[in-house]
């Protein structure tokens, strides 16, 4: 008697449990459970000469975001950004990027392509003194996420044209690509979710 | 004791509360300097003296500071040519400098030494700033090149009206600005 009581108050816990198992259950259970959570992709590097005046480069990039849940709370619920993050240097001495050395003034932008609506990119001209710190600059991503998608795919371009040119020296221009996408989704729903980024040929 | 003295300078120097500013500038004359292989640096000795009080008779020196503007020009044939480094302050000493190529601009705050509460009082109440100038790869220059620099010093102090009146007023400094090239040692 007393070994079937202890073994139905095992099956009892075990089937409580399983129920709060599931990912909606915890996530109205524990509010920390439906804290936005920031996924990242890989970062892409890639290294540039630029030698004269308005020469410029463009970089394109595939940003993908996958293992989405289906249930999505809202339309805010994912929010994509790509990031560029930009170094300059001279090829010798002084090599410049410390806030002290004069350099030759970049014009980058960075913005999405393609349909259905290409954003206006954000744009920025670089110091002529830039500092040590990387030149940094943000555009939205996976905008066109429809409400309950499991999978969106943002393509977009850095653009990276040289202003200045003689008597500048030829400059190395070291860029760093990533893209994100902050979930506002249950925790315990969007564990499978992550972003991939690729380089996409012109 | 100590205390009440320092609350009551600080109360002295600090900005009343309402009401605007005297904003006092002076600009030096446009100076030139050449650099070349065999010349590759020149120094100078930057000094303002002042010459009379303020409006309401306050101390022009409060807050001041020194911004020199430099352009450059090069006379060499190839497309690169030597950077210049300006620089405030002596050799091995601590100092604000940048190194340019087409333009910079270099500030440093001032300090004032002297009699600056009366002015017909000796020690004549100035400052000083050293300002070196120098190519930092002069072996890219052939002896027939040069390196041309024009600039000046743009001088700004401020200090908050006595009376408590509304708005900023910008005058000219009471200073005199005087430029020595300082030989090398």
């Amino acid at each position: 008697m007393m070994r079937r009581t202890l073994a139905s108050a095992a099956a009892l816990s075990m089937v409580l449990a399983c129920a709060s198992c599931s990912a909606p259950a915890k996530c109205n259970a524990q509010p920390d459970a439906s804290q936005p959570r920031l996924v990242e992709s890989d970062e892409r590097a890639d290294s540039l000469l630029l030698t004269d005046a308005n020469e410029s480069q463009v970089l394109l990039f595939r940003a993908t975001l996958s293992g989405l849940p289906v249930l999505w709370p809202n339309e805010e619920a994912v929010q994509g950004a790509a990031r560029l993050g930009l170094e300059l240097r001279y090829e010798s001495e002084p090599l410049g990027g410390d806030g002290h050395t004069e350099m030759p003034r970049l014009v980058l932008a960075l913005g999405t392509r393609g349909t259905p609506t290409p954003t206006t990119p954000t744009q920025l001209t670089t110091s002529k003194y830039p500092g040590p710190e990387p030149i940094l600059l943000s555009a939205p991503v996976f905008e066109d996420c429809a409400l309950g998608s499991s999978q969106c795919q943002t393509s977009f371009g850095v653009f990276i044209q040289r202003v200045d040119g003689v008597p500048f020296p030829p400059l190395r221009v070291s860029t760093r690509v990533t893209a994100d996408a902050n979930l506002n989704t249950c925790s315990a729903l969007s564990n499978e979710a992550r972003v991939t980024l690729e380089v996409e040929t012109p | 004791m100590m205390v009440i003295a320092s609350a009551g300078a600080l109360l002295a120097t600090s900005p009343p509360d309402r009401g605007g500013a005297y904003q006092f500038e002076a600009t030096s004359e446009g100076q030139r300097t050449t650099l070349t292989a065999a010349k590759p640096q020149a120094r100078y000795l930057v000094r303002a003296r002042v010459t009379a009080l303020g409006p309401e008779g306050v101390d022009t020196t409060s807050s001041a500071a020194a911004t020199v503007h430099g352009t450059i020009s090069a006379t060499s044939s190839e497309g690169s040519s030597p950077f210049v480094r300006a620089r405030f302050g002596a050799s091995g000493q601590m100092s604000d400098a940048v190194t340019a190529l087409v333009s910079f601009q270099l500030s440093r705050p001032l300090r004032f030494m002297g009699n600056c509460v009366d002015l017909e009082q000796s020690p004549a109440c100035q400052t000083e700033l050293e300002l070196e100038l120098a190519l930092e790869q002069p072996s890219l220059l052939t002896a027939e090149e040069s390196v041309n620099i024009s600039w000046s010093v743009d001088f700004e102090s401020r200090f908050f009206k006595p009376s408590g009146k509304d708005g900023n007023e910008s005058l000219a400094a009471p200073w005199t600005i005087e430029i020595v090239e300082l030989t090398t040692p």
